[in-house]
């Protein structure tokens, strides 16, 4: 997982928005620095210490309460477009956004640790427009990644029925030197560029997949799994350990309880490995540090096809994930926390590093942009996924694609129209009001989005 | 130092209770005048017992507040009482000897169905009346019945409850603990009523419909003939069965299944205990029919075999105690077969005793996680009942009940062989090892009948008083299983 989020695409001129946020945490610094340049950003913070951390940037931040009406107030939720609580406390977030939802704020959005609450405001919405939780996000990332041995990168895309894989063709992939029109592609699927060498290239149908591309597909859960197979020849893992039992590293088996799995998740803290014991029914808890080799070895840990190291330190997970690729798990997994080691970790030899703060300030960020579009940055910024809807205006309308008058560069992945999704061939056209899923390179980003 | 135990106040929870349970000597009064039979021990057991209450009464004073070392006191010494005046008729009726109508009264109470009276058949319709109905009141608790009629007991009811019922938490059906009781009582009473309507269908009279009603559902066993139901029709017998496995159920299951009756099935289908219930009580079953089939003495067609031997089968595993053959004369598998049903019991929550399937199920569950973690050393296995997870608290208190109840077998069983010995057998013959194993098993697992001089057709008379004497004690422990007896018996729980 590369890239920075905290640049690009926000340098642009969007509709300059009034936003209020909660909590000057690790999650609301990445938020605010993002927002900053082209927004009205006011920061409402408790703690001093963290309040003036905010100094560095163009922001107006407020000592105070944020589930507080009066403080609120004196932030400007009343006229805010957007409200964005992310203390680490659920029920503050949960008040301050209901306060705020009172006052008149435009959009809310929740940030909460415990996923029931995501439950009870899918019933009654609390005054709150959107929630998110990042384990929730995180543990769903990671186990996508697990579930396609060959990804390196997963987005999601039309809440979930459309992924983007960055896929790593290594040496034992037949593919490798083979030019793409022989490729036999999934049909729900299609291969819109390969990253070498950090370039991102639109290949032509004469063009060879090489050893070390990250082969950048579009396609249906299902149709991506499929091209995994068919590209590294690996299944999707049956045997997974998770190194950690933290909050994300129980959601994270519960998600791989649900499909069918029976993940080891090893837990140092005797009370928390018995409460994940108590509260996972199909995964088996081991009381153990990340880091004990005779016991890794003694419980055949080396056997699993994947594993996924997301202890509180990222230090230990660095460790313990080059532990586990040593002793000879296939994919490794690491939560990193400080955003900065994302490099570092896959420089060394984890394979894929996930940062939930990012993770979660990326799902944020996508609702400060005009009708709803959603962007993944690739690559350091070369390459952008935009998600949005084709207005009437558009001049794409009803010309079929292969003839449409988009930029080089561009690639239409995915189209979600009337709640079905198509992966479009040439000789589709879009309409208006359909939902596309457009990869672009950096160049030609900007025109794509004026067309649309 | 202080006594720390509230004495008065518990004792005068004990003087309401046997203010109460003296209006039960009503019922047999009513049969004896029905029948012709004297009336007078009836008036005289309500009138001593009521006196007694109210002197006890008198004597000790209300509390509001129940603690709970008190709770103990008034759940252990409560059974002793109402067993004590539950002797009364077969005192004064001349039947028994003080021992032994005390014998027959906690037997009667306890739900065991053990007897010291010969000659069943020639005895007052009224006396085995109440021995039947002793049982049924004894059979969902004379706790849970007091809670559920006395309203001074609403409130301090709980401890109380899990003093009669421990081991297991309590199931709280309704927020009020009283309502709890009653629902139970509702279930009690309403299956009551449908075995006596079945009973009658198949040709029972309606006084031997009534008295067999009143100790299948409560797993008693006390019978009107001395060939217990051996002299029944065939379907009669079936009749029975179904309901001795019925009163081995979870009441509070039943009690939800009735409430919502669409989810019936499903919420049997979902319970891990009663599953292994069903599953113990057909996998037995069919066990001990192969037993019989291949043994020297088997039944003449094949549908009495499995009608023998479901019949014992429910019978020793819901600690019933009926027979419908003779097992005494069965060969020693099938006997060892059946020594061996008398330490399961039924489900928590019955009227069923003895250890209990649920235990038994859990101690297994135990002896696979330890087995597991001999291959993995690491690994954290919580014990699961159905989606619950069972705390290692729990746990522990469940195998030291398992190793109590075996200790106290076992002295017990030393102890009677002694006794008997000491008085120079019976009738001049020495004990039989497994006779006298299976008369403790049988009262402390509040079972009933067990082999030889003890076996399902003959009695406890033979046994010397002494020996009478140990066994009421072990039916008292067994039916408060265990740990209220113990507690009482610690300095901790005197002095502060």
């Amino acid at each position: 997982m590369e890239g920075s989020l905290y640049n690009g695409p926000f340098k642009r001129k969007w509709l300059k928005m009034k936003v209020v946020v909660i909590g000057a945490g690790q999650v609301g610094q990445s938020i605010a620095q993002a927002l900053q340049e082209d927004h009205d950003v006011v920061v409402i913070e408790r703690d001093k210490h963290q309040l003036e951390l905010l100094s560095e940037y163009d922001v107006m931040a407020i000592e105070g309460n944020g589930a507080s009406l009066r403080v609120l107030e004196e932030a400007g939720a009343r006229g805010a477009h957007l409200v964005i609580a992310c203390t680490n406390i659920d029920e503050v977030n949960i008040v301050a956004c209901a306060g705020s939802k009172q006052l008149g704020a435009a959009f809310t959005i929740a940030r909460v640790h415990d996923t029931e609450y995501i439950e009870t405001w899918e019933r009654g919405r609390l005054g709150v427009d959107f929630m998110v939780c990042s384990e929730l996000l995180t543990s769903e990332l990671m186990a996508q990644l697990i579930g396609v041995p060959a990804a390196r990168e997963i987005h999601t895309f039309a809440e979930g029925r459309i992924l983007m894989a960055e896929l790593l063709i290594d040496k034992g992939s037949s593919w490798a030197s083979r030019p793409i029109k022989e490729l036999e592609l999934p049909a729900a699927s299609m291969i819109v560029s390969l990253i070498r060498g950090g370039r991102v290239i639109i290949p032509g149908g004469e063009d060879e997949v090489q050893d070390g591309d990250l082969m950048v597909s579009i396609g249906t859960p299902e149709a991506v799994a499929q091209l995994n197979r068919r590209a590294s020849g690996q299944a999707p893992p049956q045997n997974i350990v998770i190194i950690g039992g933290g909050r994300i590293g129980y959601r994270l088996a519960l998600t791989l309880e649900r499909q069918g799995l029976r993940p080891k998740i090893i837990e140092a803290d005797p009370q928390r490995s018995r409460w994940l014991a108590e509260h996972l029914t199909r995964s088996q808890v081991f009381q153990s540090s990340g880091v004990d080799l005779e016991f890794l070895e003694s419980e055949r840990i080396g056997e699993c096809e994947a594993g996924a190291c997301v202890m509180d330190k990222d230090e230990k997970n660095l460790l313990s994930a080059l532990l586990l690729k040593s002793l000879g798990v296939k994919k490794v997994i690491a939560g990193v926390a400080n955003t900065h080691y994302i490099k570092v970790f896959e420089r060394v030899g984890v394979d894929v590093a996930v940062s939930a703060r990012k993770v979660i300030a990326e799902e944020i960020i996508r609702f400060t942009k005009s009708r709803g579009a959603g962007i993944s940055i690739l690559e350091g910024e070369r390459a952008e996924v935009l998600e949005t809807t084709v207005s009437p205006k558009s001049p794409l309308i009803g010309v079929p694609l292969k003839q449409a008058p988009l930029p080089k560069g561009a690639i239409v992945g995915g189209v979600v129209r009337r709640k079905q999704v198509i992966i479009p061939r040439g000789d589709d056209a879009l309409l208006a009001g359909d939902r596309v899923i457009i990869f672009s390179t950096k160049e030609v980003a900007p025109e794509i989005e004026r067309m649309l | 130092m202080k006594l720390v135990v509230d004495l008065p106040s518990s004792f005068h929870l004990i003087a309401v209770l046997l203010q109460w349970i003296g209006l039960a000597f009503l019922l047999p009064l009513v049969v004896a005048l029905l029948y012709g039979e004297p009336p007078w021990p009836w008036v005289l057991s309500l009138g001593v017992t009521s006196v007694l209450g109210m002197l006890l009464g008198l004597l000790t004073r209300h509390s509001e507040e129940i603690g709970l070392r008190e709770a103990f006191l008034v759940v252990a010494v409560g059974w002793l009482a109402v067993a004590a005046v539950g002797s009364l008729p077969y005192l004064s009726l001349n039947a028994l000897s003080p021992v032994g109508a005390f014998f027959e009264s906690m037997s009667g109470f306890t739900t065991t169905g053990a007897t010291v009276l010969e000659g069943i058949e020639s005895q007052p319709r009224s006396l085995l009346f109440w021995r039947a109905l002793s049982q049924w009141l004894g059979g969902m608790g004379i706790i849970v019945l007091a809670i559920a009629i006395l309203p001074r007991l609403a409130v301090g009811g709980r401890q109380l409850l899990e003093a009669e019922v421990p081991g297991l938490e309590v199931e709280r059906l309704t927020p009020h603990i009283r309502e709890t009781a009653r629902a139970l009582w509702k279930v009690y009473a309403g299956l009551s009523a449908a075995e006596i309507l079945l009973l009658l269908s198949t040709g029972v009279s309606f006084y031997e419909a009534v008295t067999h009603t009143f100790t299948t559902l409560s797993t008693g066993g006390f019978g009107t003939r001395s060939e217990s139901l051996q002299t029944f029709s065939a379907l009669t017998q079936w009749v029975v069965i179904i309901f001795m496995l019925l009163g081995g159920i979870n009441f509070a299951l039943l009690y939800r299944g009735f409430k919502s009756r669409l989810r019936f099935g499903s919420l049997l289908a979902h319970d891990e205990e009663f599953r292994f219930y069903v599953a113990v009580f057909a996998s037995m079953t069919i066990l001990l029919a192969f037993v019989l089939l291949l043994g020297s003495r088997s039944a003449t067609t094949l549908e009495e075999t499995l009608r023998q031997s479901a019949f014992q089968v429910a019978s020793l595993m819901t600690t019933t105690g009926y027979a419908n053959a003779d097992f005494n004369d069965w060969d020693s598998t099938a006997k060892l077969l059946l020594l061996a049903l008398m330490f399961l019991g039924g489900s928590a929550g019955s009227t069923s005793g003895s250890i209990k399937l649920v235990r038994t199920l859990l101690i297994f569950k135990l002896m696979g996680r330890e087995i597991r973690r001999i291959l993995h050393p690491q690994a954290v296995i919580p014990i699961r009942l159905g989606s619950r997870v069972i705390s290692e608290e729990a746990l522990s208190g469940i195998m030291i009940f398992a190793i109590l109840y075996v200790t106290i077998f076992a002295l017990g069983s030393i102890l009677l062989m002694l006794d008997v010995e000491r008085v120079g057998g019976i009738q001049g013959q020495p004990l039989a090892v497994l006779d006298a194993v299976s008369a403790v098993a049988a009262t402390l697992g509040n079972v009933g009948p067990g082999f030889g001089v003890v076996g399902p057709m003959a009695s406890y008379a033979p046994l010397p008083d002494t020996s009478k004497m140990l066994l009421t004690l072990l039916m008292w422990i067994g039916r408060l299983e265990i740990f209220p007896v113990i507690v009482l018996l610690t300095r901790s729980y005197w002095r502060g």
